[in-house]
């Protein structure tokens, strides 16, 4: 029998838990892996084929929406992976409290977007070995 | 009984697969941040028998790792009670097309590693 109590599904006047955004990202993230990792297996098999069909891979990755694309799948490669690590740790017992969840899920969002400016500076050919020396 | 405590684990050591691979492939990338990149070093890299056979275990753990992740999906929105009588038409047909991705996907992976070098 359907549930006639009232709901309240307005989630753009809601403000989440840190946490709550790390589990949405994950979600979301996961989606759009499961959909760009089809071309990057594609991308490989067709790239190891010829050094001509290789160097048509790398002539690929210079048109501007590739590039685009590209960064949103190794993004959320990026995000899955160290917000997947939390979940396990979580698993092993570690950090399962509200505050050390707080405090993880800020630490992954956090390390992400450093990884991210590092991988956006490599990629404008930014002198990054340089920059990190000094 | 069913609790889904085998896709829990499958779940688990998959991801563990698909971060050691991560792993690997991000150490290579670091090692060739100011070194051109060309078509003998991916041969190179993907060659050697152990490479290929990581690459296919990888391969199969993603499979089943993205499985579990988008049943998980299909089965919270695409519902009877968030879509009405189309949902479970949907969340099936949607299973369906998943799964014909996901073989896909493996198919043109082990290509790749087992035929195209």
């Amino acid at each position: 029998m359907k549930d006639k109590r009232p709901v309240n599904l307005a989630i753009h006047t809601m403000v989440f838990p840190v946490a709550a955004l790390a589990s949405i990202a994950h979600r979301v993230s996961g989606v759009v892996l499961f959909l760009g990792s089809g071309g990057l297996i594609y991308a490989l098999g067709y790239a190891l084929g010829s050094m001509a069909q290789f160097e048509q891979v790398r002539a690929w990755l210079v048109v501007p929406w590739v590039r685009v694309a590209l960064f949103c799948v190794v993004l959320s490669w990026l995000y899955h992976t160290l917000a997947g690590v939390r979940h396990l740790l979580m698993d092993l017992g570690y950090g399962e409290g509200l505050v050390a969840g707080r405090v993880s899920a800020s630490l992954v969002f956090l390390s992400t977007a450093i990884l991210a400016i590092l991988m956006i500076l490599w990629l404008c050919d930014f002198d990054l070995l340089r920059m990190l020396s000094l | 009984m069913s609790n889904g405590t085998n896709q829990w684990l499958l779940q688990r050591f998959s991801a563990l697969i698909l971060l050691a691979y991560t792993l690997y492939l991000s150490c290579v990338v670091l090692a060739h941040l100011d070194t051109p990149f060309d078509y003998s070093h991916l041969v190179s890299l993907y060659k050697p028998l152990w490479m290929r056979l990581f690459t296919t275990l990888t391969l199969i753990a993603l499979a089943i790792h993205t499985w579990i992740g988008m049943w998980s999906i299909t089965t919270d929105y695409l519902t009877e009670r968030a879509l009405g009588q189309i949902g479970n038409g949907l969340r099936l047909v949607a299973q369906a097309l998943i799964v014909l991705l996901l073989f896909a996907y493996l198919g043109i992976g082990l290509s790749a590693v087992w035929f195209q070098i």
